[in-house]
């Protein structure tokens, strides 16, 4: 920093302390990015309460059975000693997505996809409904305040409102030329004026989300919390800085500061409103997803043969009802288990290619549309936080996988035990699998923030060389 | 104060040459427009093939129902059937929840599921943005368009000096008021009803003369309120206008407005809400109704609860004997567990919706400084896509999956037999006997008592928004 702009900026700092506007609009900013990242906190400490809740009650489930084989009783139709009944409804496990690194900063997806799940081999749940919390869809609707929001939607309009007028208001007020007459360049008043307004800003948000990602950061592995935090900062300064090169380019090119304020919040509106939701209902036309409800028809055309031996071979338990066959003799549950997992393992395998057609099909459309994020800064910016949040929909999928993988390791380990009547030992309970999220490496959603990053910097290269041309020719006039 | 028609139709002929010779207004209402035109036709085109998948899905899951080979009517109840939300035709102009809401719903025995999987869930995390649909430019960017027109009207003139002129030639402040929203008024009309009627056309080709017909009551209720949503910014920025001392002044705190009004309100509506009432978790729920089913009533569960049945059932038949009962135990046992449960699930349903119309009722209270959620939750209330409807269709399908499971619980009732239930079958005579599900969504009596609320928050608006701009421009120092 040469000299004479170091002395702009300590000028600059000076005026902006005396604007009560410039205040007001800090200030503001600060208050929804606090309210932001405490809502942010609570809600993850809820859901982790949830998680936990689940995963004691599970423990206490499985060591009260185990007790119950230990003392040696007899238990009627459901004996904790027999394989089958364990599998498939006595040990539940609770499968879940652990907090993101960052979800408490950007819900993304996370309230709407299914991120909690109650497996046995009486289920399937990678295409079944979320069993987490119940919500209303009218609040998924209105949206979300989480620091996200506060950081894509409000911090370039703080930003804006305390630039759009840096150069044009000193010519309006006739000081231009005579600043310009102290040696001074009007690119190094411009650079100056930028670096103490938009710093301003930038120091509030970028704190605020330090503060945020102690307070709602949960599992993030030692050692990783700095530098993904790093990212997160080094985006939100990205992001500032494109929304501060275009102020700073409306200043040139402009005439006044009511059309520089103008121009710059129909740029806003642009870039945050019209071309996401326009882009949204484009992206689903051109590459709409596979339906789901065809998808439910397919499954169920395609497991029907199987589904149907299944009945017949169960009617002899009157369907799934083997407490009602005990009025008249004792029903043999360990043939129960087995044929139910006869059947298991047909409709998985009926289902499988249906399945896996349609998720590839999805993951296709998806990323057709994903592309549609570099036409808007605001796009691009709210998929970073999201990725580092590990709210995306890439770390859910991701998730799902892992949940697939866990049921089939569930149904590897119960499947031949309950096929050679196996009872269930201490032992055998101790070796239980349990659901633990394979965290992907964090690298992949850095990756994904510093390629947004990318997507930003190309339009403020672009911002900065037209203002550098623009100032060549500058009259202060 | 005197009518002075002559004079409000000079101001408002001013007022709209003025606004025909903005290059800035033509410009926005050039991109409203097009953006309210480009929602029409994506909306339409959308909401088509979703309905058309619909209906052909609903084919398939009843065929798949007729189809069963013959089987145990009850192993038929579990095999169950899908059920899907129909999509109301107004959907394409305001899709309210839609995205965010279950479309299919697995009725089953014992059990209400929720309608699920949502659109929402195969999206990307831009859908967080919202999407494009005319209601939402009419929500949205039309305020804007209002804003842009009207906040300069008193402000610039008073700074050019003009409004000094014009109220010393005697012209009353309020005929000027008068004049310059009519002339505003007028340019907005001259927009928004060439846009209206291509909307209605779209319906009237894609739907036909009976549609348009049978919705016209909503359509012309919509546009009412929409019109009253318009005027109230129209008159809020006129008040602002005659209050600011500069036209910037006066846009940038409209604007201001604006973002709180449609941005950041709504969203901390949502926000508290969550935090204040809070849902129970779907599982938790599955499994306390299952509990409650198991133990509240008979106080044991399994094998003791069908004893403690069987005693009643013989009892009251009179018989001692179960093969001495003329009618099925097991199909009495079933249907009477479906009997409790449904008490139950009540119980338990109610309590969630309740959550979620206490959530609403949250939101509600932030339409007293919010317009922007008064206008929504009425537009969605006509168009049939807000959470009541939902509601609605949620428990019309639970109704449904009750007389669903009863058929096949009667059959078993009157059909099998005490000694050789396993062996008893159900066959497509059976399946074919099963009601079909059609759905009637609420009437509009019951959309307009929903919606009251909302009603009255917007003609609140209307009637403060009246008296800002009346009392803003009868001040003393209007011209000043």
């Amino acid at each position: 920093m040469t000299l004479r702009l170091a002395q702009i900026v300590r000028q600059e700092l000076l005026r902006v302390r005396r604007e009560t506007t410039s205040w007001i609009l800090i200030l503001m900013l600060a208050a929804a990015s606090l309210y932001a990242v405490l809502s942010g906190a609570i809600t993850v400490r809820g859901y982790m309460g949830m998680v936990e809740g689940s995963a004691q009650r599970q423990a206490a489930r499985v060591a009260n059975l185990l007790r119950q084989v230990e003392s040696g009783h007899e238990f009627g139709l459901y004996d904790p000693a027999d394989p089958g009944a364990v599998g498939f409804t006595l040990a539940p496990q609770w499968v879940a997505l652990p907090p993101g690194p960052f979800a408490g900063l950007a819900t993304g997806l996370a309230d709407v996809l299914p991120v909690f799940h109650r497996t046995s081999l009486a289920t399937r749940q990678a295409l079944s409904a979320a069993d987490d919390e119940e919500e209303n869809p009218d609040r998924l609707a209105l949206g979300r305040f989480d620091l996200a929001f506060v950081i894509v939607y409000l911090f370039p309009l703080v930003l804006l409102a305390l630039t759009y007028n840096v150069v044009s208001e000193e010519r309006e007020s006739g000081t231009l030329p005579l600043l310009l007459t102290q040696s001074i360049t009007l690119g190094e008043l411009l650079a100056g004026k930028m670096i103490v307004r938009g710093g301003a800003a930038i120091v509030v948000v970028v704190a605020i989300s330090v503060l945020g990602a102690a307070l709602a950061s949960v599992q993030l592995r030692a050692g990783h919390f700095t530098p993904m935090l790093l990212v997160w900062v080094g985006v939100t300064i990205i992001y500032a800085g494109f929304w501060l090169s275009l102020a700073a380019a409306v200043n040139v090119y402009g005439r006044h500061s009511s059309t520089n304020a103008t121009i710059l919040i129909s740029a806003w509106l642009l870039l945050t409103i019209v071309v996401p939701t326009t882009l949204n209902v484009l992206a689903e036309q051109l590459h709409p997803v596979p339906s789901r409800i065809l998808l439910t028809n397919a499954i169920r055309d395609a497991t029907a043969t199987a589904e149907a031996r299944g009945a017949d071979l169960l009617s002899s338990f009157y369907g799934d009802h083997p407490e009602l066959v005990a009025r008249a003799s004792v029903p043999d549950m360990q043939s129960y288990f087995a044929t139910k997992l006869a059947v298991r393992e047909a409709v998985r395998e009926e289902s499988r290619p249906i399945r896996e057609a349609f998720e590839a099909q999805l993951a296709r459309q998806r990323s057709l549309a994903d592309r549609y994020r570099f036409a808007s800064a605001a796009l691009l910016m709210d998929d970073a936080l999201t990725s580092l949040a590990g709210t995306d929909i890439r770390r859910h999928i991701e998730y799902l996988r892992q949940v697939g993988v866990f049921e089939d390791t569930w149904e590897e380990f119960f499947a031949p035990r309950i096929v050679s009547r196996s009872g269930m030992t201490a032992q055998t309970y101790d070796s239980l699998p349990h659901f633990v999220f394979d965290e992907p490496s964090l690298g992949i959603a850095a990756a994904r923030a510093g390629s947004n990053a990318l997507g930003m910097l190309l339009p403020i290269v672009f911002l900065a060389a037209a203002t550098v041309l623009r100032l060549r020719h500058y009259s202060p006039g | 104060m005197p009518i002075e028609l002559g004079a409000i139709v000079r101001i408002a002929r001013k007022e709209l040459r003025e606004i025909a010779r903005s290059g800035q207004l033509r410009w926005a209402a050039v991109i409203v427009s097009v953006l309210f035109a480009t929602s029409l036709l994506l909306g339409w085109r959308g909401q088509q093939r979703i309905r058309a998948e619909r209906d052909a899905a609903e084919q398939v899951a009843r065929a798949q129902w007729d189809r069963q080979p013959p089987k145990n009517p009850h192993t038929a109840a579990h095999y169950g059937m899908y059920l899907f939300k129909p999509r109301p035709i107004l959907s394409y102009f305001d899709e309210g929840i839609t995205r965010w809401a279950g479309v299919s719903v697995y009725l089953v025995a014992h059990i209400q599921k929720t309608v699920a999987n949502a659109a929402a869930e195969d999206a990307t995390t831009a859908l967080r943005f919202g999407t494009l649909s005319p209601a939402s430019v009419l929500q949205l960017f039309v305020p804007l368009l209002v804003i842009l027109l009207a906040s300069p009207m008193f402000a610039v003139e008073r700074e050019r000096g003009t409004l000094k002129q014009l109220l010393s030639l005697g012209i009353h402040p309020t005929t000027l008021l008068v004049g310059k929203a009519t002339g505003a008024a007028v340019a907005l009309l001259a927009l928004l009803l060439p846009a209206l009627a291509v909307g209605i056309a779209i319906m009237w080709i894609g739907a036909g003369t009976a549609a348009v017909v049978g919705h016209a009551p909503r359509l012309l209720l919509m546009a009412a309120t929409y019109a009253a949503y318009a005027t109230i910014w129209l008159l809020l920025s006129l008040a602002i206008s005659a209050w600011a001392k500069t036209g910037r002044a006066a846009l940038v705190s409209l604007m201001g407005f604006w973002l709180f009004s449609s941005i950041v309100a709504p969203r901390v509506g949502a926000d508290v809400a969550k935090h204040a009432f809070r849902p129970p978790v779907a599982v938790d729920l599955e499994a306390q109704i299952l509990n409650e089913i198991g133990s509240r009533v008979y106080g044991q569960r399994g094998a003791q609860r069908v004893a403690v049945m069987e005693a009643q059932v013989l009892a009251q038949y009179g018989v001692e004997r179960v093969e001495d009962l003329p009618i099925s135990l097991i199909g009495a046992q079933l249907q009477a567990g479906e009997d409790t449960a449904a008490v139950i699930i009540d119980e338990h349903y109610d309590r969630l919706w309740a959550t979620f119309e206490r959530q609403h009722a949250t939101v509600r209270v932030l339409a007293l400084a919010a317009p922007f959620i008064a206008i929504r939750s009425l537009s969605q209330g006509l168009a049939g896509t807000d959470v009541a409807h939902h509601r609605h269709f949620a428990q019309a399908a639970e109704q449904y999956r009750r007389r669903f499971v009863r058929v096949l619980n009667d059959d078993i009732t009157r059909n099998a037999s005490n000694t050789d239930y396993a062996r008893y079958r159900g066959d497509v005579d059976l399946w074919r006997r099963a009601p079909t599900f059609s759905y009637a969504p609420p009437p509009l009596r019951e959309v307009l008592r929903n919606t009251a609320v909302d009603a009255m928050t917007l003609g609140g608006w209307l009637v403060a928004s009246l008296l800002a701009a009346v009392l803003a421009v009868r001040r003393g120092s209007l011209a000043d």
